[in-house]
């Protein structure tokens, strides 16, 4: 177990710019962006939004349930760098110290080849969204307050209503509770990465990427010769989608084809992260899932192998 | 520290004959401690059996003594043995190996310098 | 108690038939040797020797085909209990560039048990090290400061070291020998070193072993070695007399001959010359040309 919080330790240290830096400065970025209309107030919002503002002083229990509800979308694009950034650390993972040899000082203490590969995957699956969702959480609640600020001035306080209301709570720890959903899900790409990662002696973005769209390719030149009826969109989104596309949050709802009204209802109002948060846990029902996730488990053994004999470059 | 070790002789008794200086010098007196199979190794870049050796054969020769826990001390004796085993080598070899090669180059022992003066022993 | 705490004079590395080829290259051809406790073993052989890859295959690092115990255990299938009581430093910089003092330390201590803190730091203390410092900050020999200040603190039985001081100027190079010496080494270490500065570890080295294309050529302690192999100055009249003794190698230097002998009796040589015990340097050039072992 130490050695497991020194090797998690390990890893934040090593890609502390990937993994704090980024996400930070992305959200700081986003929140200087945000403020500026607020700042420069009348000369940058027309007065028709102003007023507007102000015809809500009666029903700020609404206007706060409103915003309780979706203040966590302005975590979008953060959660958008984290998937590239879980793209990336899965590539570099088991490559970066190969090429620059010092692997052999990683190898030269007690630590098993399976250690060191769980806790990389520990670190793309775990660490990494926990970081990020920790900032955007913060992020958003930050927005969230310049917003109430914002509209005190219009003389509408929302700050009670918002803090009574539950769904200021529930929404970041629903989204986190979904984590682990994301992580099944995601296992097979995470996996697949580190397994090239392990294996490729150099431009291993090419080789992850490129094997995957060269099946592809290979299946699209097969159709046209031999399997013209065979419906082989299925097995291009498998290759593709699970292959890479698996690390993009809630992509489970496109893989279980669930349809785009029970999470994004059409009114605003109905929206619910409870109701994405159940359909997503549903999906754990899906065959495909447990299939994706054995076909990880094989892959991660596979890598664990090469970490064993796979020598320095 | 670096000496320059000559390749005729053994390390270990090139290493002793530099303890066994050390003692005709003065600079270990009887009952010091000789510095550790440890020191030496590393001051002089040696692999420690080599200095081993030498302690072996100066405590074989009964110049130093083991001190069970305590390391290596020159004995009382060591000096007084010392300065007879070296005397009696000068005497039986050296000096006569020195008057063959007096008589050799044709020179005459009572003419050589300091010869009148240096009478005795310190 | 296990086998291999009980008997304490067994080998540290016990090696029988070992064989590894890249390709169509064979790079060890059916090799043996033992490596006895509380030795110091210089392990020397010219680049693509195969070298190597006998430290390699002691460490678990490469695959290969023969019998292997080091420490009682077999380094391709038990590398991570073997872990535990080998410590390695293979050439000079391979720590991350990333990783500061006070990381590295903190890594080691959280993942070995055999590791002692304060160890490290005393060490470290003599030196010009902080604990925020980078690796990617420091010199090469800062580096090799500090990867020896980790590897002393730690009480591994085998330490294996692949050209430790390739690069390094001169103060770094006798300071490295200088404290695995004194504060690291004792009758229950074993070492192993590679170097191409032969000269630098002659008189650390209580054993030799020296290995050309795969085989090994000679293996032999110091000891051993200066009793069976005997350098002569011969003087040219002597020339004939020296010849019928089949000496293995001979040079020319300054108008006189430079002949080595290898299990030749003393007295016979004394009278051919001036005699003295071969450099390791020179008695290497030598055996590449073919000596029994």
């Amino acid at each position: 177990m130490k050695t497991m919080i020194s090797l998690l330790k390990r890893e934040f240290w090593e890609h502390k710019g990937m993994l704090l830096w980024t996400p930070l400065s992305v959200a700081a970025a986003m929140i200087c962006v945000f403020i500026v209309p607020f700042l420069y107030g009348s000369k940058l919002i027309s007065a028709h939004t102003i007023s507007r503002v102000g015809r809500m002083k009666d029903h700020t229990q609404q206007v706060g349930d409103a915003l309780a509800n979706t203040y966590m979308f302005s975590s979008g694009p953060l959660l958008a760098v984290m998937t590239i950034i879980i793209f990336f650390y899965c590539l570099a993972c088991l490559h970066d110290d190969r090429r620059d040899r010092s692997i052999l000082f990683w190898k030269s203490l007690p630590v098993s080849d399976f250690q060191t590969v769980l806790s990389k995957l520990l670190v793309a699956s775990l660490l990494i969204p926990l970081i990020f969702l920790t900032i955007a959480t913060v992020m958003s609640l930050c927005m969230l307050m310049i917003v109430s600020i914002a509209f005190s001035t219009q003389e509408v306080f929302i700050f009670k209503d918002l803090l009574a209301n539950e769904k200021l709570y529930l929404s970041p720890l629903l989204i986190i509770g979904i984590l682990p959903v994301y992580i099944l899900w995601a296992l097979p790409s995470l996996c697949w990465l580190m397994l090239v990662s392990s294996w490729a002696r150099s431009k291993v973005f090419l080789w992850a990427v490129g094997i995957p769209l060269l099946i592809v390719l290979l299946i699209g030149m097969l159709k046209q010769l031999m399997f013209q009826d065979t419906e082989m969109q299925w097995f291009v989104d498998l290759i593709l989608g699970r292959g890479i596309g698996g690390l993009i949050p809630g992509a489970w709802l496109r893989f279980e084809d669930i349809p785009l009204s029970t999470y994004f209802p059409s009114s605003r109002k109905d929206f619910s992260w409870g109701q994405i948060f159940m359909t997503s846990w549903q999906t754990l029902s899906s065959l495909q899932l447990w299939i994706g996730v054995l076909v990880a488990a094989c892959m991660f053994y596979l890598t664990v192998r090469l970490r064993r004999w796979r020598e320095a470059a | 520290m670096s000496v320059n070790w000559n390749d005729q002789t053994p390390i270990y008794r090139q290493l002793k004959q530099q303890v066994l200086g050390m003692m005709l010098d003065g600079l270990l007196k009887p009952g010091d401690a000789l510095p550790s199979v440890r020191q030496v190794a590393a001051e002089y870049q040696l692999n420690p059996i080599t200095v081993l050796k030498a302690y072996q054969e100066l405590v074989d020769e009964e110049l130093v003594e083991k001190r069970r826990g305590v390391g290596m001390y020159m004995t009382e004796s060591a000096l007084d043995k010392l300065l007879a085993n070296e005397r009696q080598r000068f005497i039986e070899e050296e000096w006569p190996a020195m008057l063959e090669r007096i008589r050799r180059l044709g020179l005459d022992v009572q003419q050589l310098p300091g010869f009148q003066n240096n009478g005795g022993v310190k | 108690m296990t086998s291999a705490e009980n008997s304490s004079v067994s080998s540290v590395i016990s090696a029988r038939g070992i064989s590894k080829q890249y390709g169509k290259q064979r790079v060890l051809d059916d090799i043996s040797f033992e490596i006895a406790p509380g030795r110091i073993v210089g392990l020397i052989g010219p680049n693509g020797s195969g070298k190597t890859t006998t430290l390699k295959a002691i460490l678990g690092l490469a695959n290969f085909d023969g019998e292997m115990q080091v420490l009682g255990l077999d380094p391709r299938t038990q590398r991570d209990a073997l872990m535990n009581d080998v410590c390695f430093i293979a050439d000079v910089a391979i720590l991350p560039r990333w990783i500061k003092v006070k990381q590295a330390i903190d890594f080691v201590a959280g993942v070995h048990p055999k590791f002692n803190r304060a160890k490290a730091e005393k060490y470290l203390a003599n030196t010009k090290l902080t604990p925020d410092m980078k690796v990617r900050a420091m010199s090469k020999g800062m580096i090799v400061q500090l990867h020896l200040a980790l590897v002393m603190a730690i009480d591994a039985k085998l330490l294996v070291l692949d050209e430790p001081t390739l690069g390094l100027d001169i103060l770094y190079r006798k300071q490295f020998y200088q404290n695995l010496l004194e504060d690291y080494f004792d009758e229950n270490k074993t070492i192993i070193i590679t170097t191409h500065q032969v000269e630098e570890v002659e008189h650390i080295l209580s054993d030799l072993i020296f290995i050309n294309e795969g085989k090994i050529v000679l293996e032999t302690s110091m000891e051993k070695m200066a009793g069976r192999f005997v350098e002569v100055m011969v003087a040219p009249e002597n020339f004939e007399k020296a010849i019928a003794l089949q000496p293995i190698d001979q040079r020319a230097v300054f108008g006189k001959m430079v002949m080595l002998f290898d299990g030749v009796a003393q007295e016979l040589l004394d009278s051919l010359g001036e005699t003295r015990i071969p450099g390791v340097a020179d008695l290497f050039v030598a055996s590449m040309k073919g000596i029994a072992k």
